[in-house]
């Protein structure tokens, strides 16, 4: 139990975070040298505002994967939240109510998704599918074809804006990043939820004869994620100045690929918040030397999408060869001993 | 007392579909009543014409739910396939329309290999391994082109002419989307093998245990797959007539797992009919078609395909339930008698 | 907590298997980035002096790459390289990562068909403070976001030019609809204007604009779109899509559907792609002008600002020897002209090759 609770005091790189870490040193050789501007810190900073939005997606999709779920409609859950502080925008309220607005609303729809998944015994990869399209759906109606582009000045630019100033200093998207790293780092690794979460995942018949309240767990799961995806929307809206109904349209695919790629088993039970941060940042060094090449962004998400293969096919390739190996070696010993016995 | 098992869950099953005809029909009613307009032909062949691309790949998408994996990569495996066909046409311009039609069922069944050998042997969940092809195969799509669209000066009129011309009065479009289904159709209840395949849906421990070849079963429904994507591949040069790099094929994959789901499948395998993909398929081309002419705002499309998947998992989700506690009832009630 | 812990040492201290497989991929893949930057720098020694990046609305539509050729062109004889890169999808703030991306490549200048007219300024404006020349082409942005903007043509008519042009299609009163690009390109937004302030001031009054619809420059889109018209609206007798990916789609969805020649097709296209749909006789004429001589104009343009042959400011005359008029004027905002609309129909379709 107490293993549970405390780490080991020598530091071991657990296997699943070596995939990661290796696509995110091979990122950046490979850029720096493509580019003498590649590592100039300023330009890092600047361009993380992007990342740091699927990376608050993966932080609360961990969460849910861990716990045998899967949430598609992040994405969309986002747009819809953009569209009511938008809307509530245009009609005059003040922005900070907006941005409220905007985060309660993401609670809200992820609530809704973890309702109908548990009122209704659905699984959750169909639910969200649904509600991917329809809180898309939501979004479009709001918006429609038009774009909602007037915000204040000293609400849009959130991404440049620096907490500690300096060269390079501490751009604001990358420190409330790491503040909800640590959150979510807390919770998952430190507390009972994050306990009762991995239970859920790994036999949710077990962990719910243990007294688990199974549904609970997975509730707050959804909602957690649901509230992400507002607070995102809050943040992509500053970091692009405007509103338009398809923003952030195939985020989910990202986040998600970022959870796998950190480690976490797609079907629950496994997984690490400090995965999932490696994972984003392998990603964003990816991306980021690909564009300094000018490799399109077609080319660079599938290069993306070559690595998760990779980081999953890996493994498992090598175990295979491992337990052949060993199954050899165990059946030579047992002709050997045959033999002289 | 014999438990006429069989006959019950047949009526259950059969039930689903004629429910998804039951609400087609509503629908038609009410387009039609709204806008009497709906029924012209030229609109129903428009509504046959979009959903005659979704059938095609819906059927091979069918096959590999049933066996619990799913296939995200659709859409792009159907772009390399168009796009490569596309490419071939345009350098050759007397090339025999039907090999080109082979050309693009076969890069596409390429495709469905390197799927299924990483979900099989490679063991990777499917959803992975499909969410890494879709953007793998996007990017090949780019790289094969060039970046250069296919323009409809370089398609030959013999492949534009599927989706209009037609022996019976019936473009081809839709006789290749009614083979599709068929063919999924045959192979799931005529055929041992078909057999096998949702018998590894519904339990795949105990059908490795039974000795079913999983690995080449799998390998098989991604292929198939595949093949059937290269030939929406085909069918979409011949509605569009513009292969662009980046926009071909984007986003079919959700249309396609929709009307699937929507259609009666499980998403956790096992269940499911081509005759639901079909249904599903139509259902989502008559909504999409009547929502429009009617006057609703298009943006309100989205929000009634997700209602309509949740309408359609509930449903089938109560019936499931209803059908494992009559499977119940019934052996007790068995053993009382006895 | 089922992690997958594998030690990187045993107890002796030694390294055990399973991480020895790490040397071998470690060590290839830094022999691997070793090499290509080999490549990247030997490459680099024949360094042209003027690096510019040019980013058109998005990726694989042909009018942009007809701007592209007259970049090229140009560049051959000025000693620049032209980048292009562009998103996917033609997106309002899709364009944003590329122009990072030259900025970080400290560029001389930066040439965008912009998405947006606003969404873009900020990262445009912090471009110019790091000392890029930043151009619009063949549409712009709010005029603070760049130094210069080139357009084809006189936006400030082709609004009117289009609803005239659907007029002589219809040959009658009827009603007609608009098959735009995406719902924020400030071009066709210029023109939809136009052409609203030119139909409310009484121009055309036999024809009726039943609406405007957007097919996100994105084929697929724009032939769902262009069918939602023909089942929306029965009595429609034209269609106009100013965007060469539009009136190819629309061309397309009326060259196979009984409605041919009952519902017309005009607007901007290019020649290559229309031109078997004016034989067919699904089109009967088109507009466009030549995409490539803004990018001629771009590229010495780019060269004239950096040398300080030019200021760019309203009433600066500019010219290219051999190439367009005798010299433009810069019109207000730093505006160039390229030139007026050309007609395209049967008779002269087989003359052009872009």
């Amino acid at each position: 139990m107490s293993q549970l609770t405390k780490q080991d005091a020598r530091f071991k790189v657990p296997g699943y975070l070596v995939g990661p870490i290796l696509i995110l040193v091979v990122a950046l050789i490979y850029g720096s040298l493509g580019s003498e501007y590649f590592l100039d810190p300023s330009s890092i900073v600047f361009n993380t505002g992007r990342y740091i939005e699927i990376g608050l997606l993966a932080l609360a999709l961990t969460f849910v994967i861990i716990n045998g779920d899967i949430d598609l409609s992040v994405a969309s859950t986002l747009a819809a939240s953009a569209a009511v502080l938008a809307k509530l925008f245009e009609r005059n309220v003040p922005i900070l109510w907006c941005c409220v607005a905007s985060i309660f609303t993401g609670l809200v729809l992820g609530l809704i998704n973890g309702l109908i998944v548990i009122k209704f015994g659905l699984p959750s990869l169909v639910v969200t599918l649904a509600t991917l399209a329809l809180y898309r759906g939501l979004a479009q109606v709001m918006l429609g074809d038009g774009v909602v582009s007037d915000y204040p000045e000293n609400f849009v630019g959130f991404d440049q804006r620096l907490i500690i100033g300096g060269n390079p200093g501490l751009p604001a998207p990358l420190a409330l990043f790491i503040v909800s790293s640590l959150f979510f780092y807390y919770i998952l690794h430190r507390s009972n939820y994050g306990i009762k979460n991995f239970m859920t995942g790994s036999n949710p018949s077990t962990a719910s004869f243990s007294g688990i309240s199974v549904n609970r767990v997975r509730l707050l799961a959804f909602a957690l994620s649901g509230t992400m995806a507002g607070i995102c929307a809050v943040m992509i809206t500053s970091r692009l100045g405007s509103t338009i109904s398809n923003v952030g349209l195939g985020l989910e695919l990202l986040a998600i690929t970022a959870v796998v790629l950190g480690g976490t088993d797609i079907f629950g039970g496994r997984g690490s918040v400090t995965g999932t941060v490696v994972a984003l940042f392998a990603i964003m060094a990816v991306r980021e030397a690909l564009v300094i090449q000018d490799i399109n962004g077609q080319v660079q998400d599938a290069a993306v999408g070559a690595l998760l293969i990779l980081t999953v096919l890996v493994p498992t390739i090598r175990s295979t060869f491992i337990e052949k190996r060993k199954r050899s070696k165990r059946f030579n010993q047992a002709k050997s001993t045959n033999m002289t016995g | 007392m014999q438990l006429n098992l069989n006959s019950k869950a047949s009526i259950l099953f059969r039930k689903r579909e004629f429910g998804i005809f039951v609400f087609i029909l509503i629908l038609l009613l009410v387009f039609g009543s709204l806008e009497p307009r709906f029924f012209r032909s030229d609109n129903m062949s428009a509504i046959l014409s979009s959903v005659g691309i979704l059938m095609v790949v819906g059927a091979g998408q069918t096959l590999v739910i049933v066996t619990r994996n799913i296939d995200l990569s659709v859409g792009s495996t159907l772009g390399v396939s168009a796009m490569v066909m596309g490419m071939i046409a345009r350098e050759n311009q007397d090339f025999p329309i039907v090999g080109l039609i082979v050309i693009s069922m076969v890069v596409g069944g390429i495709c469905g290999l390197l799927n299924g050998l990483l979900v099989s042997y490679g063991k990777i969940p499917a959803i992975i391994a499909t969410l890494g092809t879709l953007a793998v195969f996007r990017g090949v799509v780019f790289l094969v082109s060039d970046n250069v669209q296919i323009d409809p000066n370089d398609v030959p009129q013999g492949i534009i002419s599927l989706s209009t011309t037609s022996p019976f009065r019936i473009p081809w479009l839709l006789i290749f989307a009614f083979f599709s289904i068929t063919l999924v159709w045959y192979i799931s209840s005529k055929t041992l093998f078909g057999k096998r395949i949702y018998a590894v849906g519904s339990n795949p421990e105990g059908a490795v245990s039974r000795g079913l070849s999983f690995n080449k079963l799998t390998i098989f429904v991604f292929i198939f797959v595949g093949v059937l994507a290269g030939l929406g591949g085909v069918l979409y040069t011949a509605r569009y007539a513009t292969i662009n790099p980046a926009d071909v094929g984007r986003g079919l994959e959700f249309e396609v797992i929709s009307a699937v789901v929507i259609g009666g499948t499980n998403i956790f395998g096992g269940s499911g009919t081509a005759l639901g993909t079909a249904l599903g398929c139509i259902l989502i081309g008559i909504l999409s078609n009547g929502l429009t002419v009617v006057g609703v705002s298009p943006f309100w499309k989205a929000c009634a395909t997700g209602f309509l998947i949740l309408v359609a998992v509930t449903i089938d989700n109560l019936v499931r339930k209803r059908q494992e506690e009559k499977f119940l009832l019934a052996i007790r009630n068995q053993r009382v008698v006895k | 907590m089922k992690f997958i812990s594998a030690r990187t040492w045993n107890e002796e201290g030694k390294m055990t298997k399973s991480r020895k497989a790490l040397i071998p991929v470690l060590s290839l893949s830094l022999i691997l980035t070793g090499i290509s930057a080999a490549f990247m720098t030997t490459s680099a020694s024949a360094a042209p002096k003027y690096k510019v990046t040019y980013i058109p609305k998005n990726l694989g539509n042909p009018y942009f790459d007809a701007i592209v050729g007259g970049f090229n062109k140009a560049a051959k004889k000025l000693n620049m390289t032209v980048k292009v890169v562009a998103p996917a999808q033609a997106g309002a703030t899709d364009q944003i990562p590329f122009i990072e991306a030259a900025i970080q490549q400290r560029v001389t200048a930066i040439a965008i068909s912009p998405n947006d007219a606003n969404a873009l300024c900020p990262t445009l404006k912090r471009a110019m403070r790091a000392g890029i020349i930043v151009l619009t082409v063949n549409g712009d942005t709010n005029a603070s976001c760049r130094q210069a903007s080139i357009t084809p043509t006189d936006f400030s008519v082709l609004g009117k030019y289009l609803v005239d042009q659907t007029a002589k299609v219809m040959g009658g009163p009827g009603d007609w609809a608009f098959l735009s690009a995406t719902s924020t390109a400030p071009d066709q937004n210029a023109w939809l204007a136009g052409a609203k302030t030119y139909i409310d001031g009484g121009g055309q009054p036999g024809l009726k604009l039943v609406a405007t619809v957007y097919g996100d420059d994105a084929p697929e889109k724009s032939a769902t779109e262009a069918s939602a018209l023909l089942a929306k609206y029965p009595n429609l007798k034209a269609i106009n899509a100013p965007t060469t990916v539009g009136i190819a789609a629309a061309a397309q969805v009326l060259s196979t559907s009984p409605l041919k020649g009952k519902v017309q097709v005009t607007g901007l296209g290019t020649p290559n792609q229309m031109r078997q749909y004016i034989k067919d006789g699904t089109v009967k004429s088109f507009s466009l002008w030549d995409p490539g001589l803004q990018g001629q104009i771009a590229a010495n343009l780019i060269v004239s600002i950096k040398t300080k042959k030019v200021t760019p400011k309203e009433g600066v005359k500019f010219n290219i020897k051999g190439v367009g008029p005798e010299s433009w004027t810069m019109g207000k905002g730093a505006l160039i002209i390229a030139g007026p609309p050309q007609e395209f129909d049967a008779k002269n379709i087989d003359k052009f090759n872009f």
